[in-house]
């Protein structure tokens, strides 16, 4: 440590490079807190020579001075030179934490020096070793005081850095209920399974309503983002529980025609049903011509108000109410803003298994089948299973 | 020459169905390629009579082919794809029944029966009993013609087809200047199935009906103006027969996907346009509209039940059928997965089914199943994610699918060696080193599929060698050998109460085991027959 304490000017002028954001100083500025060039340079000159300023250069080419706090200076004055590289590399690398190959590499030191550097910086408590679940092998480095960052803790699905599948299954499940209930009838779990018509749809939640629903739900602790409940909702997707479309998606189907006349029969005479249809005919005609048009204009404008007819949606009355007239929203002006994680819905839907024989045969489950055959000791004619299989249909 | 657990099925079914003899000429024939009469009999070790009498038997049956060869003369050659459709004989009398009555049921029973015949012989096979049915029987038969559900069997359908087609291809081959790029090479191949295709249809054309208005038009005119030709041999036409379990499938996975209401909307749509569908290769129907698809729905078919729609009030068929459609088509997902996902196209008032977009859908169905089978539900997320985006790392597997890779590397490999998914290097430096190479997951549906197909193919075998092992246990055997009996068949009253349990028991076991049959059946005919349709777009 220097031989002498700070003078009032030298207090001054770190302190004035403490205080800045950056904890930097321009030449400039000193210039202006210090006219008198001679005790300027002392000053100066006495700070550099204690460590606590660094002369650095700036993109400008001006010259800039940084400031280190007195403790810091302290920590430092203790290292030896190979000590302050690793150190300093260490601390760059802020709460990413750097690869000892890395550290190796960018001081250019020997293996055995750096090894020695690390050890004694652990040993006085200054860095820590973290684990990082995405590189499971390799040894990284990080300041003591600082808390790894989320990618390298992996984030709420890791716990003791494993993928916690457990955790993900609940989360899973959280959503796809949430989503079945917006999205499914509420007669349909009877036999008929009904299904909401395009036209008098639901809201299709997006994944930003799912994410604020499981906030609300108390289902967990964690702060999810939209993105990973996107996540989520992507792994439902490929499992086959639900399907992602775009929100402006039903706007593309002409709404229903309810011009024609109701009082009019079912089952009328042939020729009666034929020329109505032809009338029906008509009418679709015109309205794809409308729906070319609606198409086109939301394609150009997809990313900047895709997700504007979705909470248009949202306000017209769910089904069960009566007397809505679907037309009526299409009028209704447009937003502008747009909100993260609401460009696509999300809706259940039936998971498609329809068993083909293989599954049914014991044979798709063999863990001989390959060994299987006639006059083997493993044959067809003698097989434990094919006597118990069942069928499901 | 097909594979081996190809060549075991097919010797097994002609065993079943032809018995012991014919099964050898056939597992000769499946075991060494095509052969002459004289390199058969050696092969085969059995006397010529016999051989020569097993010949005639498989080419009645349209088994098997001849072809005429420069070095050895005339050769057999085993049809395998007629040979495997003689597990859906069964499904075709029992469509045949629903479409045109027991009448027409017969008929086709009894050509399949015969391989080949000609309308004389039919009635008087079906004439035995009862000479008064004639009109039923011939107009039945009629039917059957003119719907192409028969069709007549030529002497192009008995000859090898795969020389022609390599001189076709080597001729169009011909004509290409310089080397060949993949492209012309397969259009070249293209152009040759083509002039196969129409040749066949050609000699189909002539012997298909005769007018006879010279000699009927004395009669009054409600007489068809043309009538089955006595003298052409007919068959069944399998491929129309083949429309009818597609178009079952397809309404099936609609309800599956969907709900009751769609499956009949869909089943009606496929009934509207099902006079011209011909072959399951079409990619996709013909039009129709949403009126004639109402049409084909029956009153008592309940539609609105299946919808929740905005207005209490009763809604009409036209307008529940519109909805229908519309969600049959995803026409609310204009993305490529809800492209994918579609049944029909319903553009404007014109409604197409997508027959190719289905059957690449049904083929993935059934990857899915398969891989849910062996693999559980994380192999199908695995797959699922494959084949939405292509070639994917093991890490980014790991981290979209949100599975640990400890658990993702076993089960990559696993799946990999059913060859459900395969694996794509991509070296990073020339020496090909191995640590500086990306190993990339994707599935190969071509190869997945062939390998399956060959999986069910055994599964058949072993469901076959089962229904005969079944036959063979003794107590079973005794009581089938006692019940043949012209007494016993009689009355089954001479059976002990001990007696009809066992063949109670072995009636159901066979019951079951056909049940399965069939339904592997299925898949082999999603994955074999519909595998042509839409392998342009994977």
């Amino acid at each position: 440590m220097s031989a002498r304490k700070l003078t009032s000017l030298e207090r001054k002028l770190h302190q004035a490079a403490l205080l800045s954001p950056q904890k930097t100083i321009a030449q400039k500025d000193i210039d202006a807190l210090c006219p008198d060039a001679s005790a300027r340079v002392g000053a100066l000159n006495f700070l550099l020579g204690t460590g606590m300023l660094t002369l650095l250069r700036a993109p400008d080419g001006s010259t800039l001075y940084r400031a280190d706090s007195a403790d810091e200076v302290n920590t430092k004055a203790n290292m030896s030179g190979d000590e302050a590289m690793v150190f300093g590399q260490i601390q760059a690398a802020g709460n990413q934490g750097i690869w000892t190959k890395h550290i190796k590499a960018k001081t250019q030191l020997h293996q055995t020096v750096v090894d020695r550097a690390l050890k004694s910086l652990t040993q006085k408590g200054l860095v820590k070793t973290v684990p990082d679940v995405r590189y499971k092998t390799r040894k990284i480095y990080m300041l003591a005081a600082l808390e790894p960052a989320a990618e390298m803790s992996g984030g709420p699905w890791y716990t003791d850095n494993e993928l916690d599948t457990e955790v993900v299954r609940l989360l899973c499940r959280a959503c796809l209920k949430l989503i079945r209930d917006k999205t499914v009838p509420k007669r349909g779990l009877d036999a008929a399974r009904p299904l909401y018509s395009i036209e008098c749809a639901p809201a299709y939640p997006s994944a930003l309503h799912i994410q604020r629903a499981l906030g609300k739900s108390k289902i967990t602790d964690m702060e999810l983002s939209v993105a990973q409940v996107e996540m989520l909702l992507t792994v439902l997707v490929l499992d086959g529980e639900i399907e992602k479309f775009p929100a402006f998606g039903a706007t593309l189907w002409p709404a229903d025609d309810s011009d024609t006349d109701d009082a009019e029969e079912q089952h009328v005479h042939e020729v009666r049903k034929r020329r109505r249809t032809s009338e029906g005919d008509g009418e679709a005609r015109q309205r794809k011509r409308r729906r070319r048009t609606y198409g086109s204009s939301s394609d150009d404008a997809e990313d900047s108000d895709i997700g504007s007819p979705n909470r248009r949606r949202k306000h017209t009355r769910l089904p069960e109410q009566e007397g809505e007239d679907s037309e009526s929203g299409d009028s209704s002006p447009r937003s502008t803003s747009v909100e993260e994680g609401s460009a696509y819905v999300y809706r259940a839907i039936h998971r498609e298994r329809l068993a083909p024989g293989l599954t049914e045969a014991p044979c798709g489950q063999c863990p001989r089948f390959a060994f299987c055959r006639e006059g083997g000791p493993v044959n067809p004619g003698e097989c434990a299973y094919f006597g118990k299989c069942q069928f499901s249909r | 020459m097909a594979d081996a657990d190809t060549a075991r099925l097919c010797v097994q079914i002609i065993h079943s169905h032809f018995g012991p003899l014919t099964a050898k000429v056939a597992f000769t024939l499946l075991s060494r390629g095509r052969l002459t009469l004289a390199q058969l009999v050696r092969y085969s070790s059995l006397k010529p009579r016999i051989a020569r009498a097993c010949i005639l038997v498989l080419v009645q049956h349209n088994v098997l082919w001849h072809a005429q060869t420069e070095e050895d003369g005339e050769v057999f050659e085993i049809n395998t794809d007629e040979c495997l459709t003689r597990l859906r004989f069964g499904r075709y009398v029992w469509q045949t029944e629903q479409l045109f009555g027991t009448a027409a049921a017969e008929i086709v029973q009894l050509i399949l029966d015969h391989g080949k015949l000609r309308p004389p012989d039919i009635m008087s096979h079906l004439l035995v009993g009862d000479p008064k049915g004639i009109a039923l029987y011939s107009q039945a038969l009629y039917k059957l013609v003119t719907t192409s559900y028969l069709k007549p069997s030529t002497i192009l359908a008995h000859v090898s087809p795969r020389d022609k087609r390599i001189r076709y291809e080597s001729e169009e081959k011909a004509k290409i200047s310089g080397f060949p790029t993949a492209k012309e090479l397969r259009e070249a191949r293209e152009t040759a199935a083509a002039r196969l295709k129409r040749e066949e249809e050609e000699a189909e054309n002539v012997g298909l009906k005769k007018k006879a208005a010279s000699s009927r038009s004395g009669k009054r005119k409600a007489e068809p103006e043309e009538v089955v030709d006595d003298d052409v041999y007919f068959r069944i036409n399998y491929d129309k027969y083949n429309v009818h379990i597609r178009n079952k499938l397809i309404e099936s996975a609609a309800r599956e996907r969907f709900n009751d209401g769609a499956a009949l909307v869909i089943r009606a749509t496929l009934k509207a346009t099902e006079s011209k569908q011909k072959t399951i290769e079409d990619i996709r129907s013909d039009s129709s509209t949403a009126a004639n698809i109402a049409m084909e729905l029956s009153d008592d078919d309940d539609l609105a039940s299946g919808l929740v729609t905005s207005s209490s009030k009763k809604q009409k068929t036209i307008t529940l059928v519109k909805s229908y459609l519309g969600m049959l088509a995803f026409a609310d997902n204009p993305s490529p997965a809800g492209r994918a996902a579609s049944f029909v196209s319903y553009s404007g008032s014109k409604v197409y089914v997508e027959f190719g977009i289905i059957a690449t859908r049904l083929r993935r169905r059934v990857l899915e199943a398969v891989t849910r089978e062996r693999h559980g539900d994380d192999g199908v997320r695995v797959l699922r994610l494959l084949l939405d985006t292509g070639k994917v790392d093991e890490k980014q597997i790991s981290k979209v699918a949100m599975i640990a890779p400890k658990d993702i590397r076993p089960l990559l490999s696993a799946m990999s060696a059913e060859s459900l998914i395969s694996i794509q290097e991509v070296p990073k430096s020339a020496d090909r080193n191995p640590t500086r190479t990306f190993y990339l997951w994707y599935v190969d549906p071509q190869k997945a599929s062939s390998v399956l197909l060959g999986n069910l193919y055994k599964t058949l075998y072993n469901i076959e060698m089962r229904k005969t092992a079944e036959d063979e246990e003794p107590g079973v055997k005794a009581v089938l050998q006692k019940r043949e009996r012209s007494d016993v068949s009689q009355d089954e009253g001479l059976l002990t109460r001990n007696e009809r349990e066992a063949l109670k028991e072995w009636e159901s076991k066979i019951e079951r085991l056909t049940i399965l049959e069939a339904r592997v059946e299925e898949a082999v005919f999603i994955l074999r027959d519909l595998g042509p349709l839409g392998n342009g777009e994977e």
